[in-house]
C-alpha cells in the first residue's frame, strides 16, 4: 500500500517537485504552499506522513504542527527546513523530538525518513 | 659667605634645570645636594615628587597601550561578527533557490530513468549528475554555515584534553600519512577535567591540526601541545613548520571565505568557524607567525564554561 505523503512549503516550485518525485515513486503525494489548504486536505485525506516547512507565512509554527498532529493522530511529520532560526527555538521546540532534514536534500534520505528508516534523520 | 652664596646659586641653578628637563617631560633627572644639609629638604621633595611622576606615567603609557590592544580585538572581534551575520544572512537566502535546483534536476533525472528509448539518454543524466554534484558542494558550504548558526545550545561534558588531541591525530590519520608528517603530542600530565562542549571543541582542534599538516612541506614536523594556562584555563597549542603567514595575512586569517589554500582545498571557513566556537564556550584563538618562521595557533578554554552574553554574531 503507497503511503499518502503532503507537501507543506510556500516554496510552489520546491514543493510541487517534490511530490512529482514522489508520485513517480509510487506515492500519493499532494503538494500544499498555503497552511489552511494543506490543513483542510489534512482532515480529509488523513496522510500518513507530512513533509513540513514550518516557516509558513502567517502561521506560527508550533501551532501548525500541533494542528496536524490532533488532525491525523499517529502522523508522521518530517520537518524539511532551510534553517532553523530564532524564532522556533523561541517557541520552545524541541527540534530532535521531530525528524527534520535540511534542505536541500538527497531524495535518498527523504525515502528514507518518509519509511522511518535509521539511516534518516539529520545530516550533521 | 661669598662661598655658601655660590653654593646655592649653583644649587638654583642645578634646581632649574632639572625642572625645565621635568617640564620637558623627563622623569629620570634627579638633584644632588653636595652634602649641602640646607638643601637636603628640597633635593628629597623634588626627587620624590620625580618618582612618583615616573611611576604614573609609565603605568599609564602601560594602560593606554593596553588600551590600543583591547580596543583593535573589539573592533576586530565586531568585525567578524557582522561578517558572521552577512554570511549566515546569505547562505540562508542562497539554501532555499538551491533546494529548488536540487529537485528540478532530480526530476529531471527521474523523468529520463524511466525514458530508456531516448537516444543520447546517458550523456542527459551524467550532466545531471554534474548538476547534482554542484549542488553538492554549494551544499556543503551553506549547511556548514547554517549548522554552525544553529549550534547555539551547548551540551556540556567532562573533556579529557591530552586524550581529545590523541583523537583528533587519529582522525586525521590519513592526511597526515599522505603528507608523511611527523605530529609530535607534547602533552602536560595530569591536567584537570574541562568541563565544555566536546563536539565543538573537537572541530576546533580537528581545523588547527589539519591546516598545520596541510601548512607543513611533504615529511614537515607538526607539535601539539597541552598545558594550563592559568588555575582555570588549558590551553592548546599547534605550531607548525610551515612558511609561516606574512604579516597582511594575519588580520584576514579569521574571515569568512579567506584562503590561501588552492582551489578546491579549503573553503576558508575553518578558522573562522573555529574562531566563533572559541567565543562562544567563553576560550580565545590566537596566531603567532611570521614568514620562515612558521606558525603556531594558541587555543585556551575556560575549565568550566561560562554564560558568554556577547553575540557570537553568527
Amino acid at each position: 500500500v503507497s503511503k499518502a505523503v503532503l507537501v507543506i512549503d510556500d516554496e510552489r516550485e520546491f514543493c510541487e517537485t517534490i511530490a512529482r518525485r514522489l508520485q513517480l515513486r509510487g506515492y500519493a503525494a499532494r503538494a500544499f504552499t498555503r497552511a489552511e489548504e494543506a490543513l483542510e486536505s489534512a482532515r480529509s485525506a488523513r496522510p500518513d506522513v507530512v513533509l513540513l516547512d514550518l516557516k509558513m507565512p502567517g502561521v506560527r509554527p508550533m501551532e501548525l504542527l500541533m494542528t496536524i498532529r490532533q488532525l491525523v493522530p499517529g502522523v508522521r511529520v518530517i520537518l524539511l527546513t532551510g534553517h532553523l532560526d530564532h524564532e522556533l527555538r523561541l517557541e520552545g521546540l524541541r527540534l530532535d523530538s521531530f525528524p527534520y532534514l535540511m534542505k536541500p536534500v538527497a531524495i535518498e534520505r527523504l525515502l528514507a525518513a518518509i519509511e522511518g528508516l535509521p539511516e534518516s534523520g539529520e545530516d550533521r | 659667605v661669598a662661598q655658601p652664596l655660590t653654593k646655592r646659586a649653583e644649587f638654583l641653578l642645578a634646581l632649574t634645570r632639572a625642572l625645565e628637563q621635568v617640564a620637558e617631560g623627563d622623569y629620570t633627572v634627579r638633584i644632588e645636594t653636595g652634602g649641602e644639609e640646607e638643601f637636603e629638604a628640597v633635593a628629597a621633595a623634588f626627587n620624590a615628587m620625580q618618582n612618583r611622576l615616573r611611576d604614573t606615567v609609565s603605568s599609564l603609557e602601560l594602560a593606554v597601550r593596553n588600551l590600543h590592544v583591547k580596543q583593535r580585538e573589539l573592533v576586530e572581534a565586531e568585525k567578524l561578527a557582522s561578517l558572521g551575520r552577512v554570511v549566515a544572512g546569505v547562505a540562508h537566502e542562497i539554501n532555499n533557490p538551491l533546494a529548488v535546483i536540487n529537485e528540478k534536476a532530480g526530476l529531471l533525472e527521474d523523468l529520463l530513468v524511466i525514458r530508456d528509448d531516448l537516444p543520447s539518454r546517458g550523456e542527459y543524466i551524467a550532466l545531471i549528475g554534474g548538476i547534482n554534484a554542484q549542488v553538492d558542494r554549494c551544499r556543503g558550504i551553506t549547511h556548514r554555515l547554517l549548522g554552525y548558526a544553529r549550534r547555539v545550545d551547548l551540551t556540556l561534558e567532562p573533556i579529557d584534553i591530552n586524550r581529545m588531541v590523541e583523537e583528533v591525530r587519529g582522525f586525521l590519520e590519513q592526511t597526515i600519512r599522505e603528507k608523511q608528517a611527523a605530529v609530535r603530542l607534547d602533552l602536560a600530565p595530569g591536567l584537570p577535567v574541562a568541563l565544555s562542549d566536546r563536539i565543538q571543541v573537537e572541530e576546533v582542534l580537528v581545523n588547527l591540526v589539519k591546516n598545520a599538516v596541510q601548512a607543513v612541506p611533504h615529511g614537515g614536523a607538526v607539535v601539539v601541545t597541552t598545558e594550563l594556562a592559568d588555575h582555570s584555563t588549558l590551553a592548546v597549542t599547534v605550531r607548525d613548520g610551515g612558511p609561516g603567514i606574512p604579516p597582511e595575512n594575519i588580520d584576514r586569517l579569521f574571515e569568512p571565505f579567506f584562503t590561501t589554500k588552492e582551489k578546491g582545498v579549503g573553503t576558508g571557513l575553518g578558522l573562522f568557524i573555529s574562531h566563533g566556537i572559541m567565543k562562544r564556550l567563553g576560550g580565545s584563538i590566537s596566531v603567532q607567525s611570521a614568514p620562515g618562521k612558521g606558525t603556531a595557533f594558541r587555543v585556551e578554554l575556560p575549565l568550566r564554561y561560562c554564560v558568554v552574553v556577547e553575540d557570537p554574531g553568527v
